[in-house]
C-alpha cells in the first residue's frame, strides 16, 4: 500500500470517529441520552450506598440477565429469529467456563472468553435449523434443542463426565471483593449494550432488519441469507454465553437447571417487557424483572403469579414493551419540572 | 440473454411447470400473460434461484444458473421484483433502496438514486417516510426502484398491477415503458392482458404450466381463443 493511500485511509478513520463523536454529543444532549447517563451514573454510585454482598448480588443478576436478554432481542428483534432455546448458549457457556476454571485452573477471564466461544459454535449449530424453519417452527425446533440439552446433563448415565444433577460446584467468584466484582459486571454489561447497538446501528444491522421485514426479499436484493442468519445466530450465542459464564461464577456453580426452558423465557419475558428490537429496553425489563422478584421474595408462588399478570397486561396495553411509554411519561414530568 | 431449455418443476408432486422453454433477447421488454395457477411466478422464482427447477437448464449470458444459489444470480445481474411487493416496511424508502444496491459493487449508488428518483419523483418526496405507510401505488413504485438499485442486466417483475387502482396501473406500466427505453431488458409477468399487450414487444401466454402459445400483439389479437379469454371481445 503506498504511504498516499494510507494517510488517506487514515483521514476516513478520522473523520468516522469525529462523525460519531459528534453523534455521541447530539445523542447525550437528547432526553433519552441525559437519562441514560444518569441512569449509568446512578449505577456507578450505587456501591457507595452499599456495600453489602447481597444487595449488590441483586444487581449483578439483572445486569447478568440484561446481556442475556440483550442478547435474545439481538436475534429475535433484529433479525426475526424467534428463539426459545437461548438457554442452550447461556448453558453451555456456564458449563465449559466452570469446567476451565474448576479443573484446568485458568483465569475467569480465559474461561469466559472460552465458554462463549464454545457458545458461538453452538449458536452455528442450532442456526443451521433456522435456515428451514420458520416462525413458531424454529420456536419449536429451539425449545426442543433446549430440552434434550437439559436432559442429557442431567443424565445419570451421563454423570461421570457431564456432572449429573449435582453440575460443577466449588467454582471461586471474579473477585473476592462485591465492590471490584459489581464494577467488572458493570463493565461487561456496557460494552456488550454498546456492541449490540452499535452492531444494529451499522450496515449488517440494516441487513438483519431486512431477513425480519422480508426474507424473500432480501434474498431477491442479493443478500445472502445463509451467512446472514448465521452470524447473527452466533453474535447472539455469543452475549448469551457471557451471560452464562457470568452467572455461572456469580452463583459459584452450575447445574443441569440451566437449561431449562424457563432461562429462555426469562430472556423472552425481560426483553418483551422491556420493547423488542431496542437492545436498552432488555436492561429495562431485567432490572424491574428482579427487583420484582426482590420484593415477592417471601412470597414465591405469589410472585410467579403476579408476573403473569403482568406479563399479560404489558402485552395488552403496551404490545411494544414498557420502555416507550415510560420514557414519554418522564419526559413529561421532566419538562413539567423544567417548566417548559 | 437468457434461455430456458426444457424446464419442469414441481410442488410436491404437483406439476407447476412443464417442457417451459423461453428466451429473451437483449433489451427486450417480454410479457408472460396467463390465469391464477398457470406458474407464472414460480417461473420467475426458478429463474432468480428462489425455487430449483427439476429439470431442464437456464442459461443467462452463457452462463448456466439453474444450480446457483439466489443472491449469486442477484449478483449476475438478475433483479427479482418479487409478488406482493415484499418491502422492507419497517425501513425508510432510502434504507430500502440501500437494501437494493447492496449487490452492487462499483459505486455509482448516487447515479442509480437520481435515475430512480427521475422514473419515481414520488419516492423522492416520500424517501425519509416508513415503507409501510407508503400506499398501495407508492410501494409498488418502491418495490421496482429496489430492483433497479442493483443496475440490472435482467428485471424480473412479478404482477406489479397487483391490487392497484386502474389509472395507478397505467402509471406503473408508463414507468415500465421509461425503464425499457433506458435499455434495461425486462420479463413482465402480468394477468392484466390488455395492458400487459401494450407494452410487452413477444407476449408468451403461460397455461397449466405449459407455453400454450407466443408471438407479438398483432399476432395474437388475431388468435380467436386469446380474444375471447383474455381481452374480452
Amino acid at each position: 500500500m503506498s504511504a498516499k493511500s494510507l494517510s488517506k485511509g487514515k483521514g476516513r478513520v478520522k473523520k468516522k470517529l469525529s462523525g460519531s463523536k459528534s453523534y455521541l454529543l447530539n445523542w447525550s444532549k437528547t432526553f433519552r441520552g441525559r437519562l441514560t447517563i444518569i441512569c449509568l451514573i446512578g449505577l456507578c454510585l450505587i456501591p457507595l450506598l452499599t456495600q453489602n454482598r447481597y444487595y449488590l448480588g441483586i444487581f449483578i443478576t439483572a445486569m447478568i440477565f440484561s446481556i442475556f436478554a440483550a442478547s435474545w432481542d439481538f436475534l429475535a428483534g433484529f433479525t426475526g429469529q424467534v428463539s426459545f432455546g437461548q438457554a442452550i448458549f447461556f448453558g453451555i457457556s456456564g458449563y465449559i467456563t466452570s469446567y476451565f476454571i474448576r479443573y484446568l485452573y485458568l483465569p475467569w477471564w480465559a474461561s469466559l472468553l472460552i465458554g462463549s466461544l464454545v457458545g458461538v459454535a453452538f449458536g452455528l449449530l442450532i442456526g443451521i435449523p433456522a435456515l428451514r424453519l420458520k416462525g413458531p417452527y424454529l420456536g419449536l425446533a429451539t425449545m426442543v434443542l433446549g430440552l434434550i440439552m437439559f436432559y442429557t446433563f442431567l443424565n445419570v448415565k451421563f454423570e461421570p463426565w457431564l456432572g449429573g444433577s449435582e453440575g460443577i460446584s466449588k467454582i471461586p467468584q471474579i473477585s473476592r471483593n462485591a465492590v471490584e466484582t459489581y464494577y467488572i459486571h458493570l463493565i461487561f454489561m456496557i460494552t456488550s449494550f454498546l456492541i449490540l447497538i452499535w452492531i444494529g446501528k451499522s450496515k449488517m444491522g440494516t441487513v438483519f432488519k431486512s431477513i425480519r421485514d422480508d426474507d424473500i426479499g432480501a434474498e431477491a436484493s442479493g443478500i445472502n441469507l445463509t451467512k446472514y442468519k448465521l452470524i447473527a445466530f452466533m453474535i447472539s450465542a455469543f452475549f448469551a454465553g457471557i451471560a452464562g459464564g457470568l452467572f455461572a461464577m456469580h452463583n459459584r456453580g452450575v447445574n443441569p437447571g440451566v437449561f431449562q426452558p424457563l432461562y429462555s423465557f426469562y430472556a423472552i419475558v425481560m426483553a418483551s417487557l422491556g420493547g423488542i428490537a431496542t437492545i436498552s429496553g432488555s436492561a429495562l425489563g431485567s432490572y424491574f424483572f428482579w427487583f420484582a422478584a426482590e420484593l415477592f421474595s417471601e412470597w414465591p408462588d405469589v410472585s410467579v403469579f403476579i408476573f403473569a399478570i403482568i406479563l399479560i397486561l404489558v402485552i395488552r396495553f403496551a404490545e411494544h414493551g414498557i420502555l416507550k411509554p415510560v420514557l414519554e411519561r418522564l419526559k413529561d414530568i421532566w419538562d413539567l419540572v423544567l417548566g417548559k | 440473454m437468457l434461455e430456458i431449455k426444457k424446464v419442469y418443476h414441481y410442488y410436491g408432486k404437483a406439476k407447476s411447470l412443464e417442457e417451459v422453454n423461453l428466451s429473451v433477447e437483449e433489451e427486450a421488454l417480454d410479457v408472460v400473460i396467463g390465469p391464477n395457477g398457470a406458474g407464472k411466478s414460480t417461473l420467475l422464482r426458478v429463474i432468480s434461484g428462489l425455487e430449483e427447477p427439476d429439470r431442464g437448464k437456464i442459461i443467462f449470458k452463457g452462463v448456466r444458473i439453474d444450480e446457483e444459489k439466489p443472491h449469486i444470480i442477484a449478483r449476475m445481474g438478475i433483479a427479482h421484483c418479487p409478488e406482493r411487493r415484499r418491502l422492507f416496511y419497517d425501513m425508510t424508502v432510502l434504507e430500502n433502496l440501500e437494501l437494493g444496491a447492496y449487490s452492487l459493487k462499483d459505486k455509482n449508488f448516487k447515479e442509480l438514486l437520481e435515475f430512480v428518483f427521475e422514473i419515481f419523483p414520488r419516492l423522492k418526496e416520500r424517501r425519509k417516510q416508513r415503507a409501510g405507510t407508503l400506499s398501495g401505488g407508492e410501494q409498488q413504485m418502491l418495490a421496482i426502484a429496489r430492483s433497479l438499485m442493483s443496475n440490472p442486466k435482467l428485471l424480473l417483475m412479478d404482477e406489479p398491477s397487483l391490487g392497484l387502482a386502474p389509472k395507478i396501473k397505467t402509471s406503473i406500466f408508463e414507468a415500465i415503458g421509461k425503464i425499457k427505453k433506458e435499455g434495461t431488458t425486462a420479463l413482465l409477468v402480468e394477468q392484466d392482458a390488455v395492458l400487459a399487450m401494450q407494452v410487452g414487444e413477444i407476449i408468451h401466454v403461460l397455461e397449466e404450466g405449459k407455453i400454450e402459445m407466443r408471438g407479438t400483439k398483432e399476432q395474437l389479437e388475431k388468435e380467436p381463443r386469446i380474444k375471447k379469454v383474455y381481452l374480452g371481445i
